[in-house]
């Protein structure tokens, strides 16, 4: 073989791997857009809006719900465990805030716009009695703001993975997560994921969502 | 055929749930052994079959480079924390990294070294290490997680050894090549 057909045929292999290289890069970073999986999640949620799933859920009264009950009105939605101190008590304040943004703190108010506030907890060990203390610490008020937590172990997996959300053990008995708040449509799709402390910003696309 | 099949041994060995959920807990062991390892085991297994094989390949591998890229593309996406990560979570992408380590970014390597000239060799020893340093400050200077399965303190221990590998390989590569250019 002359040197110059390998030089060609390696000329070609090489433009192959570099063609199919660049378009396994793009692929795998949505785009060129995510070298990071919360990016990648964000962007999904964005852009694919991922059906919430339908669970049972137990509130801070004790009242057995399904979230598909909440069909034909808005959700925002959080996911915390009650011992949280750091993000998850700051995704609490941002869920306080929207409630007196929203219902104003006026409970008589009979004209009560279509929003569910929902902060689900992702910790086993969150019973009635700390879904209530959470609910106490933050001033939550039932019906519009529920704090609950999916009693069925599978339930709960199958909810998280459903809109990528991972707790990992944080080595002091609590757990680092990944936090956001989640838009939910009337018809049940999660059209939103908003930064912990961009409360206004949910606040504002909701308005826009009615 | 020894070295082959003890590498594939080990391929089977890393592939048990045992040991990925061992090495895939902490971060460093992820990436140091676990992917260490896989390009190891494919680099290997590029020993044994280059004697038969790279006469066939080597027409399409001029220099060595197609290779090298074939290895450069393939390292590129598993320094993602994305993949890294995902990996985790989606058991196509963890089946994917099993094969995709070893045989795009081990075995072209081990077919392409020995057509690689001394400068060739010099350019991927010091592309690897400068990868290995700047992902090691990254690491380990970034504000928030990078990977959602791991807290940010294993994330600074990886950037602190990954730091020091590089480095590391940077002086031991000098040192060698001084050594070797004595030698002669």
């Amino acid at each position: 073989m002359l040197p110059q057909e390998a030089t060609v045929r390696s000329l070609v292999a090489g433009f192959l791997i570099v063609v199919m290289g660049v378009a396994s890069l793009a692929w795998a970073t949505d785009g060129f857009r995510a070298v990071l999986l919360e990016t990648s999640r964000r962007i999904n949620i964005n852009e694919q809006h991922p059906a919430f799933p339908d669970v049972f859920v137990e509130d801070q009264a004790g009242n057995r719900l399904n979230t598909a009950d909440f069909r034909g009105r808005s959700i925002v939605a959080t996911f915390m465990y009650t011992r949280c101190v750091t993000l998850c008590s700051v995704a609490g304040s941002d869920i306080a805030w929207l409630q007196k943004s929203i219902y104003g703190g006026d409970q008589s108010d009979k004209q009560k716009p279509g929003v569910q506030l929902l902060s689900i907890s992702f910790d086993e060990r969150d019973d009635r009695a700390a879904l209530l203390d959470y609910a106490h610490r933050h001033r939550a008020q039932l019906p519009d703001w529920r704090v609950v937590r999916i009693p069925d172990p599978a339930d709960r997996q199958r909810f998280m993975r459903a809109l990528g959300v991972v707790a990992i053990p944080d080595g002091l008995g609590g757990f680092t997560h990944n936090a956001a708040l989640y838009l939910v449509a009337p018809d049940g799709r999660v059209r939103a994921a908003f930064d912990i402390d961009a409360a206004p910003a949910a606040l504002t696309a909701l308005s826009t969502d009615r | 055929m020894k070295r082959f099949s003890t590498a594939a041994l080990i391929w089977i060995g890393l592939a048990l749930p045992v040991s990925r959920s061992v090495l895939e807990a902490h971060i460093v062991t992820h990436q140091f052994l676990q992917l260490g390892t896989l390009v190891a085991v494919g680099y290997i297994m590029g020993t044994v079959l280059r004697r038969r094989w790279d006469s066939v390949i080597a027409p399409w591998n001029h220099l060595g480079i197609p290779g090298l890229l074939l290895t450069f593309f393939a390292l590129l996406i598993w320094l993602l924390p994305r993949s890294l990560d995902v990996s985790l979570l989606d058991p196509a992408w963890e089946v994917g990294k099993f094969i995709s380590v070893p045989l795009l970014i081990g075995l072209p390597l081990s077919f392409s070294w020995p057509h690689l000239n001394a400068i060739g060799r010099g350019f991927v020893m010091a592309n690897f290490a400068a990868m290995l340093v700047t992902m090691g400050i990254l690491y380990l200077v970034a504000p928030e997680r990078l990977c959602t399965n791991y807290l940010i303190e294993a994330q600074q221990t990886f950037g602190r050894y990954a730091l020091a590998a590089g480095i590391s390989l940077a002086i031991s590569y000098v040192l060698y090549v001084v050594a070797a250019s004595r030698a002669d």
